[in-house]
């Protein structure tokens, strides 16, 4: 029954081939650009939003502070360990602790700043030398440092070779380069430029202040469970002193706005695929109503044959559903084709998304028969008065 | 006029908008029993294409009454008139009316789509309607592929095909030669007889108005002999 009814829309179809063709290739450019805009929208989304989890999104930075508590009764490395275990969700954490003391590399100040950590914060930042080796927790005893590449470069440019060996002042302390580390991205959002930054290990800590760290950097492993995290640190220093107030800072406030402005531009996208799915609707309106008035002998004819108005409204209807859905399948395809082309030329890894192909369809058929139904409705009302001879 | 008539008009009239000062049919009274074969005849804008258009319902008089098998026509939805046209008209045309896209069996099988008739029953009826008209072996022909004559042949057996009650035929023969006027003609009548039908026809021609036992004709919209 399907068939035959195919089969007979199908054949009319093929009848009125160019104004068919002229229907169908308006509704598959409406619904191709509509499902195109859309899937290159969330393909641009999902990259956006996989450059930006590759910052420093899974981390926290937290600082605590007691106006009750001068001196910390904690030592660092203890208090660091445990703020780790204080929930299933942090990966690690990492004391933190900025010299403010100024740096000179042979009697000459440098463009650089220096931070006491513990050896956790190399593989929470992801860090890693290109030259020498990263501090280690048996370098405790030792006065070394690791330095940013940006810093390295410049000691080299004075030097005229690798600072690896050199000594750095702060202060009064003299620290021995081991390791040079490679360029990189993060902990931008902690203010640090790793780049121009002077690591030291946090048993020197003691050289540069008698209070002990009240300053983390932690990694988690579920930025969806950021909030419970959040909330178990917050118990964690309270239950240490109900007098310490800890501050958390992450970037999931951020993230939060992106992908609120992401959605902003897909709602653009989709408002531009719509308006041209519209034009494309109106397009095919005038087409089938063009394609009526060449038709009007045939529905003529069909009408003094025994056909009713419903019947030539039925058919009509049937037509224009049937280039709708062939156009908006074509379309699905045709854009995202087109969206798949586009994130090869800007290096984008593709994806198919459901939404827009489903939205895409949905949205097709529904302007396509939207548009169609005034046609089909004029058809039906065309008058057979005219088949006579002269009234 | 008989109370069993299959059409009775009473006082029929037609004004169209362009032209309210000039009906186009004015005070139109006549019936048509069954299986009775009547010419309608008149010169050119006489109102004798108006008149068929209002006998097949494909218009509305402006006022009268117009009864078929009793029921007042006018009292009916526009629903039911196309149901009634559907049930017991069929129509003739000059120009034949035939769709180009379709065959000759096409083309006669089309009532029975609107019939939702069994396809295969169409098919035998198409056929056997297309050999009572002399086009047995034609049926996969295109209209573009028959003669004026053979074009006339397959809409008369498309208008008999559904056995209506009354066959409107606008000038039948006026698309036609010499040779096949007369042999279309006596065929529409001859098979209008044989399927029980009233036939009507309009025509300008008095020749062929000779042939029918009845004529009506028409002057300025008006009926000089009913």
């Amino acid at each position: 029954m399907m068939y035959a009814y195919l089969s007979e829309i199908w054949q009319e179809l093929l009848l009125q081939r160019m104004k068919a063709l002229l229907s169908l290739l308006g509704f598959v450019i409406g619904s191709a650009l509509c499902v195109g805009l859309l899937s290159i929208g969330l393909n641009a989304q999902f990259v956006s939003m996989a450059q930006f989890s590759a910052l420093d999104t899974d981390l926290l930075h937290v600082d605590a502070m007691s106006r009750a508590i001068k001196v910390w009764p904690f030592d660092s490395a203890v208090l660091t360990h445990k703020l780790a275990e204080s929930d299933a969700n942090i990966e690690k954490a990492s004391g933190l602790f900025h010299i403010s003391t100024r740096i000179l590399f042979r009697d000459q100040p440098v463009n650089a700043f220096g931070i006491i950590t513990s050896t956790s914060l190399y593989p929470i930042l992801q860090l890693n030398v290109d030259n020498g080796r990263l501090l280690r927790d048996l370098d405790r005893t030792q006065a070394f440092c690791v330095i940013g590449s940006a810093l390295a470069k410049e000691l080299q440019d004075r030097i005229g070779h690798s600072p690896l060996g050199e000594n750095l002042t702060i202060g009064k302390q003299v620290f021995t380069i081991i390791g040079v580390l490679n360029p990189s991205q993060r902990g931008s959002f902690l203010f640090l430029n790793i780049d121009r930054t002077v690591f030291l290990n946090m048993a020197q800590l003691p050289r540069f202040s008698d209070t002990e760290v009240n300053e983390w950097v932690i990694k988690i492993k579920d930025i969806s469970q950021l909030p419970i995290t959040k909330q178990r640190i917050e118990d964690f220093f309270r239950q240490i002193s109900p007098t310490i107030e800890s501050h958390i800072e992450s970037l999931d406030e951020l993230i939060k706005n992106i992908e609120k402005q992401n959605r902003l531009f897909i709602l653009l996208l989709l408002s531009i695929g719509l308006i041209s799915l519209v034009g494309s609707g109106i397009g095919i309106m005038n087409v089938m109503l063009i394609s009526i008035e060449s038709r009007k002998p045939e529905i003529g004819i069909r009408l003094t044959v025994g056909a009713l108005p419903k019947d030539i409204l039925i058919q009509f209807l049937k037509e224009a559903a049937f280039l709708t859905i062939m156009g908006a399948v074509l379309g699905v395809a045709l854009g995202e084709a087109l969206s798949f082309v586009l994130c090869l030329f800007f290096a984008w890894s593709y994806h198919f998304f459901l939404l827009p192909a489903g939205l895409g369809v949905l949205m097709s058929i529904v302007t396509g028969m939207a548009f169609g139904y005034y046609p089909a409705l004029k058809a039906s009302r065309v008058n057979p008065l005219f088949l006579l001879n002269s009234v | 006029m008989k109370l069993s008539s299959l059409i009775k008009l009473n006082h029929i009239s037609k004004v169209f908008a362009v032209s309210p000062e000039h009906p186009a049919l004015s005070g139109i009274s006549f019936s048509i029993e069954p299986k009775e074969q009547v010419a309608l005849l008149g010169q050119s804008g006489s109102g004798k294409s108006t008149l068929l258009s209002l006998l097949g319902l494909l218009d509305s008089p402006t006022s009268g009454d117009y009864f078929f098998e009793g029921r007042n026509v006018l009292m009916m939805t526009p629903q039911q008139q196309a149901e009634l046209r559907k049930q017991h008209f069929a129509f003739i045309f000059q120009q034949y009316a035939l769709l180009p896209h379709y065959t000759a069996l096409m083309n006669v099988m089309l009532p029975f789509y609107y019939r939702k008739a069994d396809k295969a029953q169409a098919i035998i009826k198409a056929k056997e309607a297309l050999a009572l008209v002399g086009l047995a072996g034609k049926e996969d022909f295109f209209p573009n592929m028959l003669s004026g004559g053979q074009k006339q042949r397959v809409a008369i057996a498309r208008a008999l095909v559904t056995s209506p009650s009354v066959i409107l035929a606008d000038e039948p023969t006026a698309a036609l030669d010499e040779v096949n006027r007369k042999l279309i003609l006596d065929l529409i009548r001859e098979l209008a007889h044989t399927h029980n039908a009233a036939l009507i026809v309009v025509t300008h021609d008095e020749i062929v108005a000779r042939q029918f036992e009845r004529n009506l004709i028409l002057s300025h919209g008006q009926m000089v002999t009913a």
